[in-house]
Parts: structure tokens; C-alpha cells; sequence
């Protein structure tokens, strides 16, 4: 289980990104973020996977652990040999690699031999890729070169995977598509996710629990049920309300107290 | 439509292939014949010229010595069309032989230089000329395997230390600074022990002048070396290293630098209001330090060994006739000089050889037996002093600097040759070890 | 009957990992073998000069190799090649001239020498990225070159002669004789360099090349991996540099200019960085064509016009080389190991023109 615990996180030694989250993401399930641009999502991931320092940030209070141990100060390499992975936002892959190398490269930590049993595992989960597996990654479609990054952090064996915009830049299908395999890895192999996504809708279809973040701070949490069902939410960022002309979240709710006086 | 294309290209390589094959494998048949065709043919022309005599010389005429070299090359051409306009070299039969020069730019590259020996080994090159220490140390040992003559330009201790079997026609750097100090002491009439300060260029030539043995040499004439300054090829100031200087309270410098360095150095001192005998080495180049710093360089000596500065100089007055027939106009550059007197030496050794050797037996080593040893007293027009190479002369073709100032907007040679001690150790080793190696070479 | 590449499917993952996956690449590797080894003896090439221009590129050819996996591989630039070669060679003369060490003791201290000081050098040099990293290198070669005029035991600017190396009793003193350690040594680093690239730290020194921040979410410590690109890189250079200077029987500050590391940079990029081949093709291509116009062009030209003899055809070789890595920048910028991939892709689907 992975616990944030009062985070703050300063870049540069003055930009106050992170003012203090707390949130948890138990084994086994998906736990989602949302929010608008600029919210701190990234960088919240970032903090837990050690990469913050590498752009200069900082995290100056609270403390992160993954199954009771502080994780917050150690080196990414060091967290990913403890299971837990980032997919970064963007398709981060290695562009003049074959797609199965690309994936080898996943199981870089690993000193065990089943390296090519999980290359195939990640063939059955994208069939597609398994096509494509001499070709070189750089000329994927995007989807495709989505679907290699999640592989590719699969073959790392991980207990959590810290996954950033997945559906950026994809068609809606792809998007779903890419989800509904998030999913079937958290039932299948039972690893849990935490999930940062602004397609609320189709998030939080697959996910447990959500959290909504605005400007570095958590303003609003509950099980993705209690997530679609509340009309704040739904009007602003699942836009399923006529009135979705509001600012932010707050605004939102703002808005709706006066209505209720 | 690809496909098309495609097999055609598959096509063409394929018997593009095949045709090459047989070609490359006869290639160096072909060759051959080809050669042994035209020699055919040249023997039956009715001309008295015979085949060409090859000499091969290296130059970095890309690099910081592109100017120097140039110089030099030019000398090379200037003397061979010389010969040649001349009769060329006459062989035992008395029949005559034109000269031709192989040569390459080496760009300062080692393996250039190596590359381009072998070529002119297998082209029946007779003697080989290189013109700076770091190139001539990789040759020489192939050249003593193969028995090839090699010439060094440099006159950097290296060439003798150890003392092999390369040529070099000008005094070392040490002892060079040694005939300046006892030059110098000629004329000190103060009780004091007289101080020397050197300052040296940030590279190879420029620290040989702060060897152990040449301070040692220093010393033991009773002068006592303050200041030991080491400067940068083109410095932006050189004040500090003068103050340093004036505070040590010198009464004379030695400058191992070159000319760009030269003039920042004598625009320097002349701000510093310092006015102490200063000299410098060849390399540095007078006239081109007299163009740099026309303002402040009164007063400069240079220690070299050859160069146009008399008017009524048999050697000046043989060089200008040769620039105006070639080049149209004399020239007058210090290194033009220094490339006759070598380019002179190496032809003196081939024809020397070609009085006793018939020329279908002319071989490098003949060239080093009956050539290079039989070099006594040879007479560069006057050029350089003259020039021994046999076997008892260890090699040392001449070791003589004669001292040049600069006054005013002229240059003017202000002493006759001064012969230069040895400051080290050297002719002790050639006495034990490289003697051997020569005599044996030389077939004694 | 050629056994294609393109009908030829590997049952297993070891089949599918071997070097040498077919007979007819087995066949076409001991061809090779063959011809490197028959050269000195027969054929066109059999000459002194030639067989001296053949030892020159296999050495090169090991000095790229290792820059290739520093720079081609890992991505990280390094103008301080030249200079650790210097640090393999001088070891080499020292140790030959002075404590008449033999050949196979020279030359792995050569190697390990140039691994010690290039570790010395990484550890600052890794913190830095792209042109400050430039920079650092440059500093290591000037630091390096500059010790080796200064220090008493290197010979300072007088250099050390060496003798030929000897194996035991057998003395290498033929160039034949020679051409046979070298391009031995040069097959040997470069099966080693292929065998390097192709286990986990390969795949981690491309990782870091291509996005060194997923790769550290990969687990790959960039530090750690970047030192090691750096040492392997320098005992390359190493390695090549003690070849170079038993080739030369010389070893002298100037051999080991600043030029050399832009000429080993230019022969990379010719050849193609990240590719074994492409340092092969790379070496033969440019020492070749800068032999030509150095050696045969450019007197000739200079003879043919006297009067330019000096400055026309004196920069020639350095102006073909600068449009020769120009060319290679714009238009294949993937170098010489492309072009014989899309070779090689041609000959697997024909008749077919492209993948589906």
C-alpha cells in the first residue's frame, strides 16, 4: 500500500507546487487523480518515483511509504526495485529500439529468467503488439506506442504502476481501449494503479477511488461511485450538466451553495 | 514499377561485380607491365634524359607551421627545377637523370607522414625528408630498418637523444641557447655573475629550452638562470611574467617562442619600459616578427643559421637569382633558406652516390653508403657553414648560429657564424652505441 | 540456394539472440575471416603501404567502437577519445621501454590505464549533459596532453621510442606479421563490443541515450551506467592507443591531437552512431578517402597547378572530410550501417518493395 502523507513540494526553492496532500492507493486497486492543467498531478507522481529531483524540485514536508517504508528520499532506481513504476506521460519510449526490446529494457531491474515468459504475457495482453514486435518503436501509432510503455513497465514486475495520461493525444476508442487493459492487468495480475487522467468519464468507470486535485491541494475524494454520482462533479468535469461553464471545481460548488440559499 | 528498378539496380551490381573482380585480381600485374612498357619505351626515346631520381619530402602545409612549410616547399621546388633546367644529376654512364620530388601535406598527422614514407618507399624514393620531431621519431625506425636515408628539419634534442641514424643539417635548440649564452659573455665586463631569465613556449619546442642538461650547461658557465617563464603560443599579456622578470633582476632573455608571441612580448616590454638584450632561436622568424611589431621590436636578436640579411652574401645573392628566375621576384624569407640548404644537402647525397653506383643499382642504402658518408665539407653556397654527415661526424651536419638584428625597419646579420658548445650529452652515446648502428649501416 | 534471412523463422529465443543467425551469415563471417587473413600475402593489397593503411584502420576501427558505445550507444559526446589514447599509448611506451614488459602484459595495462584515468575524468564529466559535456571532455584532453609534455617519465616533448612487440620468442617485426596482432585484437574488441551492447547494459546505455528520464523509471541508474559507457570508452581507446604506438615504435605528445578526437567523432557519424558496423564502415570509408586525396589527389593536383601547389591542394583532405561528415549530417544522418540495413531489408523481401 502506498501512502502520501502531507507532501509539500517546492520547485526551484520557490514555486510551491504541492501545499500539503495526503491519499492512499491500497494493493489491488486503481486509484485515480483528476483535475485541470496545472493541478500538480504530474508532479505528485513524480515525488513518489523519485524523479522530482532531476527538475529541481523538492519535497520539503510530509513523507511518502510503500509498504511502511519511506520511500521519499531515496533514488528512482532504488524505488523501482521496490515494484513501483512510472509510466510517463508522453510515450516515453526508446525510439530507435524494436518494440521487444523495448520491452526487454522493461525488465532491466530483474535478475530472474523469465523475462521471455512476461514478453509473451505482454503479447497476449496486446496482441498488437505482438505484430509489430521487429519494428521499430519510433514508428508506432501513437496507441501503439502507448500500449508498449504500459507493457514495458509490466515486464518490471510492479506492484503499483504510476501511470500519467494514458489517453493523451488518442482517439476516444483508443483511449477506452487502453483503459479497459488497465483494467484487465489490475484483475488479472493484481497490480494496482494510481492513475492520473483528465478524462474523468471514462476514468472513473474502471477506477475504485478518486481524488480531485486543484491547484496543489486535494479539494474533494470518495469511491468512484460516490465520484459520478455527485452533481459537482459531474457538471464540471464529466460535463454532463447544461450549466458546465464554470471556472473550477470550486467555482462550481460555489455556484451551487448560492443556488441552494 | 519498384520491383522494376529494383532489379535492374540488382543487375548492374552484379555484373558491375564481376567485372571488377578480374580486374582487381590482374591489377597488379597490369601494373607492373605497364611500367616495364613505358621504362621500355623512355630508354628508346632518343633524349639523353634517363628515368626520374626520386627524393621524397614531407611539409604541414595545413597547420600552425602552413606558412613556415610553404616557404620551404618553395625552396624545394625552386632548387629541383634548378637541376633540372641544369641537366639534371649524370649517372656512371654519363647519362642524365632528371630529379623529381614526392611529396604530401601530412597536415601535421603522424600516420599521414607514415603512410606517405611507405608510398614513397615502393615508388623508389632514395632519401626521405621530414620536417618536425614528432613525425620524424615515428619514421626512423622503419627508416633504419629499411636502410632509408632520413632527413629531420627540427632541431629539437629529440633527433639526437637517443642518437640514431636521422640527418639534421642545424644546430640543436640546447646548444643553440648555449652559443647565445657564451656569446653574451663575450661582451660582460661587470664583476657580477651575470642572470639569465628564459622564457619558453607552453609546447615542446618551446620547453626543450628548459631541459635539465642545458641549465646544467648554464650554470657551469657561471650564469644564473632567475626567471624560468613559460608563456602561451599567441599570449594577451605577458606583463606579469616580465614583472616577474624585471623583480629577478635579469640582465638578459632568451626567448624559445615564436614570432606571434614575439611581438606581444616586445609590446610589452616596451610598456614595462624594459630594455635587456633579448634573442630568440630560427623558428621565431626575425622578418616576421619586424612585420608584426615594427614599433617595438628594435633591438631583437635572432640566433639562426640562415637567412638573406647581407647584401653581398654568396648565399643571398644564389637564392635571389633563384627566386627571380622561379618566382618571379626575390622574396627574402628566413625559411626559404633553411629549405635550400636541406633540399641542397639531400641532392648532394643522391649525386654523390650516383658517381659510384650505377644507376640500375641505386638504392636507398647505396644512397646512405656512398652518399651520406662521403658528405665532408660540403659547400652550400655559402648558405650554412659547411656540412658534414659521415660516419665520424655522428651525424651532425653543422652546428654553427650566426646572431641577426633588428634595427630599425632592417635586419642585418651583427656577428660572422659562432661555432655552438655541445650542452649534452649526445656525442658520449654516439661514441658507445650509435656509432655501431652507423658503422654498421654504412657498411664499414 | 541462399538461405534468406526473410524464410527463416527462429523456433527459439536463443536461436533468435545469436550473432550469427544463418549458415549463409556463418559462411559469409569465415569468408571474411579468410580474406582479412590471406590480404598481406596475395592480391592488390599485398604491399607494405597497404598492409600499413589496413594496420591504420583496424586501429581506429577499435578506437571507435569504444566511442561509439559512449556516444553512439549511451549518447554521450566525449572530444577526449584522442587524449586516452595518448594514456594507452604512453603506458604501453613505459612500460615496454622502461620496464620491458611484453606485448600481452602491455596491452591490457594499456587498456586498464586508460579505463583508471577515463573514470577519474567521467566522474565529473556524467553530472554534465550535451555541451557542457562537450566542454568537460575537452578539458580531460588538455589536462591529459598537457601532463604528458610536463610530467619527467613520460619523456616530456622528446617522447619514448619502443620496440617491436613480442609475444613470447616471437618477435612482430614483419609489417605482415604485425597486420595479424592487430586485426586479431581488432576482432576480438569487436565481438566484445557486440556482446556488450547486446545484454541489459546495452539496453541500458540506449535507454539513457534515447530518454534518460524513463530511463531512470526503468530502473537504471544513469550515473552508474554513464561511468561505466566512459571506462569502456577509454579502455577502447586504450587498447588502440598501445596498437598505435607499437605501430609507430614512437609515442609523442603531437600524435595525439585534438584533431584526432574530431576525426574519430566524424568517422562515427559517417559510419553511424549506435551500430558496430557502422564504426567498420565508418573507419574504412573516411581513413580511405582521406588517404586518397591526401597521398595521391593532393600532390598530384599540386603539381598540376605549381602555382596553387601550396595553398589549393594543401587543405584538400581536411575539405573533404568536412563535406564528406556535412553530406552525411543532411542527407543519412543515420550513417553508412543504415544504408546497409536498408541493404540488407531489400535483399530479405525481394521481390517486394516494402514491409506490410
Amino acid at each position: 500500500m502506498l501512502t502520501v502523507n502531507g507532501v509539500e513540494v517546492i520547485y526551484s526553492k520557490v514555486i510551491l507546487v504541492i501545499k500539503g496532500i495526503s491519499f492512499e492507493v491500497p494493493d489491488r486497486q486503481i486509484v485515480c487523480l483528476l483535475g485541470a492543467n496545472g493541478a500538480g498531478k504530474t508532479t505528485i507522481l513524480k515525488a513518489i518515483s523519485g524523479l522530482l529531483k532531476a527538475e529541481l524540485g523538492v519535497i520539503t514536508d510530509g513523507h511518502i511509504n510503500w509498504d511502511n517504508r519511506r520511500i521519499d528520499r531515496m533514488r528512482p532506481e532504488e524505488i523501482v526495485g521496490l515494484g513501483v513504476v512510472q509510466v510517463l506521460e508522453g510515450r516515453r519510449l526508446f525510439r530507435h529500439l524494436t518494440t521487444e526490446d523495448n520491452l526487454k529494457t522493461g525488465a532491466h531491474i530483474r535478475k530472474d529468467h523469465a523475462v521471455k515468459r512476461d514478453i509473451d504475457m505482454v503479447y497476449e495482453l496486446f496482441p498488437r503488439l505482438n505484430d509489430l514486435k521487429k519494428r521499430t518503436s519510433g514508428y508506432l501509432s501513437g496507441g501503439e506506442q502507448q500500449m508498449l510503455v504500459i507493457g514495458r513497465a509490466l515486464m518490471a514486475k510492479p506492484q503499483l504502476i504510476l501511470l500519467d495520461e494514458p489517453s493523451l493525444g488518442l482517439a476516444p476508442m483508443l483511449a477506452d481501449e487502453i483503459l479497459k487493459k488497465v483494467k484487465m492487468i489490475q484483475t488479472e495480475e493484481g497490480t494496482s494503479f494510481l492513475l492520473v487522467e483528465q478524462n474523468a468519464k471514462a476514468t472513473l468507470e474502471i477506477a475504485d477511488y478518486g481524488y480531485i486535485m486543484e491547484t496543489g491541494r486535494i479539494v474533494f475524494e470518495g469511491s468512484a461511485e460516490q465520484l459520478i454520482n455527485n452533481e459537482d462533479i459531474k457538471e464540471f468535469y464529466i460535463g454532463l450538466s447544461e450549466l458546465g461553464q464554470r471556472k473550477s471545481y470550486r467555482e462550481v460548488k460555489h455556484y451551487r451553495r448560492r443556488k441552494r440559499w | 514499377m519498384n520491383i522494376s528498378i529494383k532489379r535492374a539496380m540488382l543487375l548492374f551490381v552484379l555484373l558491375g561485380s564481376l567485372l571488377l573482380l578480374p580486374a582487381i585480381g590482374a591489377c597488379g600485374d597490369d601494373d607492373e607491365t605497364a611500367q616495364e612498357e613505358t621504362a621500355q619505351e623512355e630508354d628508346q626515346t632518343p633524349t639523353d634524359l634517363g628515368k626520374p631520381v626520386k627524393i621524397s619530402q614531407t611539409f604541414a602545409l595545413t597547420g600552425p607551421y602552413a606558412s613556415q612549410h610553404k616557404e620551404i616547399f618553395e625552396a624545394y621546388e625552386d632548387y629541383i627545377k634548378f637541376i633540372n633546367d641544369n641537366g639534371g644529376l649524370k649517372d656512371t654512364n654519363g647519362i642524365s637523370h632528371p630529379l623529381e620530388m614526392l611529396w604530401v601535406d601530412d597536415k601535421m598527422e603522424v600516420t599521414t607522414e607514415l603512410s606517405f614514407f611507405e608510398k614513397a618507399k615502393a615508388d623508389g624514393s632514395l632519401i626521405h625528408g621530414s620536417l618536425y620531431s614528432s613525425a620524424y621519431g615515428a619514421l626512423l625506425p622503419k627508416a633504419e630498418k629499411e636502410k632509408i636515408p632520413l632527413f629531420c628539419f627540427s632541431s629539437s634534442n629529440m633527433v639526437i637523444d637517443p642518437q640514431r641514424t636521422g640527418y639534421s643539417m642545424f644546430p640543436y635548440y640546447e646548444d643553440v641557447l648555449g652559443a647565445y649564452v657564451d656569446w653574451f659573455l663575450q661582451t660582460w665586463d661587470k664583476p657580477s655573475q651575470p642572470k639569465l631569465a628564459i622564457i619558453a613556449l607552453d609546447n615542446a619546442y618551446g620547453k626543450s629550452a628548459l631541459g635539465s642538461e642545458i641549465l646544467d650547461f648554464i650554470e657551469s658557465r657561471g650564469v644564473d638562470v632567475v626567471a624560468k617563464e613559460v608563456v602561451d603560443a599567441v599570449p594577451v599579456d605577458t606583463t606579469a611574467n616580465l614583472i616577474k622578470i624585471q623583480n629577478a633582476d635579469a640582465d638578459f632573455i632568451y626567448a624559445q617562442v615564436i614570432a606571434p608571441t614575439a611581438a606581444v612580448i616586445a609590446r610589452d616590454m616596451q610598456k614595462l619600459d624594459i630594455e635587456l638584450t633579448i634573442a630568440s632561436p630560427a623558428p621565431m622568424g626575425p622578418s616576421a616578427l619586424l612585420d608584426m611589431a615594427p614599433e617595438a621590436c628594435d633591438g631583437w636578436i635572432g640566433m639562426l643559421w640562415a637567412g638573406f640579411y647581407a647584401d653581398d652574401d654568396r648565399g643571398v645573392k644564389f637564392m635571389r637569382d633563384l627566386q627571380t628566375e622561379y618566382r618571379g621576384s626575390p622574396m627574402e624569407t628566413d625559411q626559404y633558406a633553411l629549405g635550400i640548404a636541406s633540399v641542397m644537402t639531400m641532392v648532394e647525397a643522391v649525386r654523390l652516390a650516383m658517381e659510384e653506383v650505377p644507376f640500375d643499382e641505386l638504392s636507398p642504402e647505396k644512397v646512405w653508403q656512398f652518399g651520406i658518408n662521403r658528405i665532408e665539407n660540403f659547400d652550400t653556397e655559402g648558405i650554412l657553414p659547411p656540412i658534414n654527415l659521415g660516419v665520424e661526424h655522428g651525424y651532425y651536419g653543422q652546428n654553427h648560429v650566426r646572431p641577426v638584428q633588428i634595427q630599425g625597419t632592417q635586419i642585418k646579420w651583427i656577428d660572422d657564424f659562432i661555432k655552438c658548445p655541445d650542452t649534452m650529452a649526445y656525442k658520449e652515446y654516439y661514441q658507445t652505441e650509435g656509432k655501431a648502428i652507423a658503422e654498421e649501416l654504412a657498411g664499414e | 540456394m541462399f538461405n534468406k534471412p526473410a524464410g527463416t523463422f527462429n523456433a527459439s529465443y536463443t536461436k533468435d539472440e545469436a550473432i550469427v543467425r544463418t549458415r549463409t551469415q556463418w559462411g559469409l563471417l569465415i569468408i571474411l575471416v579468410g580474406i582479412l587473413a590471406v590480404v598481406p600475402y596475395y592480391g592488390p593489397l599485398a604491399s607494405d603501404y597497404w598492409i600499413n593503411f589496413l594496420i591504420y584502420v583496424a586501429i581506429t576501427v577499435i578506437s571507435v567502437q569504444g566511442l561509439n558505445i559512449l556516444t553512439g550507444y549511451c549518447g554521450q559526446i566525449s572530444l577526449g577519445q584522442a587524449a586516452f589514447m595518448a594514456v594507452g599509448a604512453y603506458t604501453t611506451a613505459i612500460l615496454s621501454s622502461k620496464a620491458g614488459w611484453p606485448f600481452l602484459a602491455c596491452l591490457p595495462m594499456a587498456g586498464l590505464m586508460a579505463t583508471a584515468v577515463g573514470f577519474i575524468f567521467a566522474i565529473p564529466a556524467v553530472r554534465v549533459k550535451g555541451f557542457y559535456l562537450a566542454i568537460t571532455t575537452l578539458a580531460a584532453h588538455f589536462v591529459i596532453i598537457y601532463l604528458i609534455i610536463s610530467l619527467e617519465f613520460t619523456g616530456g616533448s622528446i617522447g619514448i621510442y619502443i620496440e617491436r612487440p613480442r609475444i613470447g620468442s616471437i618477435i612482430f617485426d614483419s609489417p605482415q606479421s604485425f597486420y595479424m596482432l592487430v586485426i586479431g585484437v581488432t576482432i576480438v574488441m569487436t565481438v566484445f563490443a557486440k556482446n556488450i551492447v547486446r545484454t541489459k547494459v546495452g539496453w541500458a546505455f540506449i535507454a539513457i541515450r534515447d530518454n534518460d528520464l524513463a530511463a531512470k523509471v526503468m530502473g537504471v541508474n544513469p550515473f552508474t551506467y554513464k561511468l561505466l559507457a566512459f571506462s569502456i570508452s577509454a579502455f577502447y581507446a586504450g587498447i588502440a592507443g598501445s596498437l598505435l604506438v607499437y605501430h609507430l615504435q614512437f609515442a609523442h605528445p603531437e600524435h595525439y591531437g585534438l584533431t584526432q578526437a574530431i576525426w574519430l567523432l566524424g568517422i562515427l557519424i559517417v559510419g553511424g552512431m549506435g551500430s558496430i558496423n557502422g564504426a567498420i564502415f565508418g573507419s574504412i570509408f573516411v581513413r580511405l578517402i582521406d588517404e586518397i586525396t591526401n597521398i595521391h589527389i593532393s600532390p598530384a593536383l599540386g603539381n598540376l597547378f605549381p602555382s596553387l601547389a601550396g595553398q589549393m591542394s594543401a587543405a584538400l583532405g581536411l575539405l573533404v572530410f568536412t563535406a564528406i561528415v556535412g553530406i552525411f549530417i543532411i542527407y543519412e544522418p543515420r550513417g553508412l550501417s543504415h544504408r546497409w540495413q536498408l541493404l540488407k531489408a531489400s535483399y530479405r523481401l525481394w521481390p517486394f518493395s516494402y514491409w506490410t
